[in-house]
């Protein structure tokens, strides 16, 4: 089966998550078809709850199950007061 | 007297007078106080059509009710005047210390009117208040105004001043507190300069009086708890400060960058929060009473860029970074340290000279003019700029008009990103709608300040919502400029407010501010009348303009905005939809087609 490559970037607080092998906040991931946000977010235990923003290619996603694509680019951060 | 002291101190700077009188009551209540009651005397006393730097504009410093209260950021001050740079209303905001002091002094307003016949600044202890000559402090930056005043006065005393730039009567000047907080927007600043006051200094002990000081003590807690709670989970803004905020709008496409030519910058990285923080990050800094911490103690050690001080914040990393193009982020640093020192708008200044910049590009301004090269990208020549500005000296005395006036001069207004002449803050509004409305309809010009909906929008608080669609944006910036009215008539922070003491919903119910108002004042206010006092201070504001000459002809926003669709990133192809949602934002607020408000609308406000 033919897996995807997504890009991964988790901003501010959210860095704290990051894996190992991230540079500059970034990282890229294989996920098999079919994935979802919920699936990729989870593995790097970023909270499914309204206390993240998600984005996917820069765009608000329909929800939590919005399926990943190969060459998408998912953002998240901790909804938090701006600048 | 509850939650307002119900005093104000008025400083006739003509005739070298001081005077007390008693606020009324009702007033307060109904105006809630900071920013309302403020545009209730600025509205009773100053004609709409007056010259800005003429003596009968008068400056109005006004706390709330909350500020200097146990509340978390109940620390903040408002400065309103008839703005020289829009021609239209002020609402400049600061935190620090010094809002906390002014409040302590025992009145809830200063009004200073008239101009004095050589600088002085106002000593105001309490019921003790003497206006002293300034002339030897005429010509100083505010960080040496600020010491040598606490000399003066009393060290333990906090210091409101203005620097060369407002001295000057630069239109993007700035009220500095506490040498590194800024009252930065609409050139408050030159107004302060144009009457001759040099600095105003606070000290007292009359605290807020409260209500229910258990109740209110028990509420302030709680809330505080709650932001530690939050912050343990771990919370950008105390870790980054706002400069954490690049790296997301330029995720969105919204990054302001060379002008707003598009919104994704190629050097983000290098201007991000993990940079400041890696490379000049000292301790992340309070205001007073605050749990958040979002202020940062910052120095610059690189070579030609050597300093110290506070920031930059986001507005200042998108102003002064990303849209002159410059990733440097030791020179945007140092320019930051400079505007604070020198009393600049940041924005203002940042997106003047980033207008410059796309104007020398395309030979449009002569270099001749300039006295040198002006590229986007070049740091060098935009630390240049900045100091030539605050003393007007060569083409800072251009610069020092502010980019609408600029472009203007060289026949292409249309390159100023400007709405009512004032600059735009980081917030593209091509790719966030509902940001484009706000700009549009503010009563200071463009400004995120005045119903931030870049909160949900952006940011996901307190829920998030679709920047691209322009559905229900009318009715939401409609709320959101009324619950940032009432923020900024309490005496709050909105980085606290929008969160913790509104409801956990887009609408912004204000259920806690509501509580936090009574048991500071008895008021026994409900959550519909506090918002309708809200209305109020906003309908207030807008028929000011109006009598000003600023009505729906300035509702709009540059023809970049409404026609030059971005052309990467996630809002490619998209403009402001601003004819679509317009229309029904007057609606939503009770006004009729030309965006008056109706008789209808002003009696149910009690405008009438």
């Amino acid at each position: 089966m033919m897996s995807m490559k997504v890009m991964v970037k988790l901003f501010a607080s959210y860095r704290k998550l990051l894996p190992a092998e991230s540079v500059n906040g970034k990282f890229e991931v294989e996920l098999p078809p079919g994935a979802t946000l919920a699936d990729l977010m989870s593995r790097y235990q970023v909270p499914l709850t309204e206390d993240s923003v998600f984005l996917i290619n820069g765009l608000t996603p329909a929800g939590l199950d919005q399926e990943l694509f190969d060459g998408d680019t998912v953002a998240a951060f901790s909804a938090m007061a701006g600048g | 007297m509850y939650g307002w002291h119900n005093k104000l101190l008025r400083v006739n700077l003509t005739d070298q007078k001081v005077s007390i009188e008693d606020i009324d009551p009702q007033v307060s209540k109904d105006y809630i106080g900071g920013r309302g009651v403020a545009m209730r005397y600025l509205f009773n006393e100053v004609d709409p059509q007056v010259d800005p730097f003429a003596p009968e504009n008068k400056l109005i410093f006004a706390t709330g009710p909350l500020t200097a209260t146990p509340a978390p950021t109940g620390n903040r001050y408002m400065v309103i005047t008839k703005s020289p740079l829009s021609g239209a209303l002020t609402n400049s905001n600061s935190g620090g210390d010094f809002p906390t002091w002014m409040k302590r002094t025992g009145f809830d307003i200063f009004i200073f009117e008239g101009k004095a016949e050589k600088p002085v600044y106002v000593w105001v202890n309490e019921d003790q208040v003497e206006i002293r000559s300034a002339e030897h402090l005429w010509g100083k930056d505010t960080h040496a105004t600020t010491d040598i005043i606490l000399e003066e006065t009393d060290p333990k005393a906090k210091v409101a001043c203005i620097g060369p730039a407002g001295e000057n009567l630069v239109l993007m000047a700035a009220i500095m507190n506490d040498k590194h907080r800024a009252a930065a927007r609409s050139g408050v600043g030159a107004v302060m300069g144009s009457k001759n006051l040099k600095a105003v200094v606070c000290q007292g002990d009359k605290n807020t009086r409260m209500y229910d000081e258990a109740g209110m003590k028990q509420l302030s807690v709680k809330i505080s708890k709650e932001v530690g709670a939050d912050i343990k989970k771990g919370s950008s803004l105390r870790e980054y400060g706002t400069a954490y905020v690049p790296a997301v709008t330029n995720e969105l496409g919204i990054l302001p960058t060379r002008n707003l030519q598009t919104g994704v910058f190629e050097g983000v990285d290098k201007i991000n929060g993990p940079a400041l923080r890696d490379q000049f990050l000292i301790s992340h800094k309070p205001c007073y009473r605050c749990p958040i911490a979002c202020g940062r103690l910052t120095e610059v050690d690189v070579p030609g860029y050597e300093g110290k001080g506070e920031g930059p914040e986001y507005e200042t990393l998108a102003a002064i970074g990303s849209s002159c193009g410059i990733d440097n982020l030791a020179a945007i640093t140092k320019a930051n340290y400079y505007c604070n020192e020198l009393g600049l708008d940041t924005i203002s200044i940042g997106m003047t000279i980033a207008c410059a910049m796309e104007m020398y590009e395309k030979e449009i301004i002569p270099e001749g003019d300039i006295g040198q090269p002006l590229r986007f990208g070049d740091a060098d020549a935009m630390i240049a700029m900045v100091q030539k500005t605050a003393y007007r000296e060569g083409f800072g005395d251009t610069l020092a008009l502010g980019s609408y006036r600029m472009a203007e001069k060289y026949g292409h207004p249309e390159l100023a990103v400007t709405a009512r002449k004032q600059e735009f803050p980081g917030y593209d509004p091509r790719g966030a709608q509902g940001m484009g409305l706000l700009y549009a309809t503010s009563n200071i010009g463009a400004s995120h300040m005045e119903g931030d909906l870049a909160y949900s929008e952006v940011f996901g608080v307190p829920e998030k919502i679709d920047p691209l669609s322009t559905d229900r944006k009318p009715e939401l910036i409609m709320r959101f400029e009324d619950a940032f009215a009432l923020i900024d008539a309490a005496g709050l922070c909105v980085f606290l407010s929008v969160r913790y003491v509104f409801d956990k919903d887009v609408m912004l119910w204000p259920t806690r501010l509501t509580e936090l108002m009574n048991l500071t004042t008895g008021a026994g206010y409900t959550p519909a009348e506090i918002l309708t006092a809200a209305e109020r201070i906003y309908n207030l504001e807008r028929i000011f303009l109006i009598a000003a000459g600023s009505g729906s002809n300035d509702d709009t926003l540059p023809y970049r905005m409404l026609h030059e669709p971005l052309t990467e990133g996630p809002a490619k192809g998209r403009v402001v939809d601003l004819h679509v949602m317009l229309p029904r934002f007057y609606q939503v607020r009770g006004w009729d087609e030309n965006g008056v408000p109706t008789p209808e609308k002003l009696q149910a406000l009690g405008l009438a």
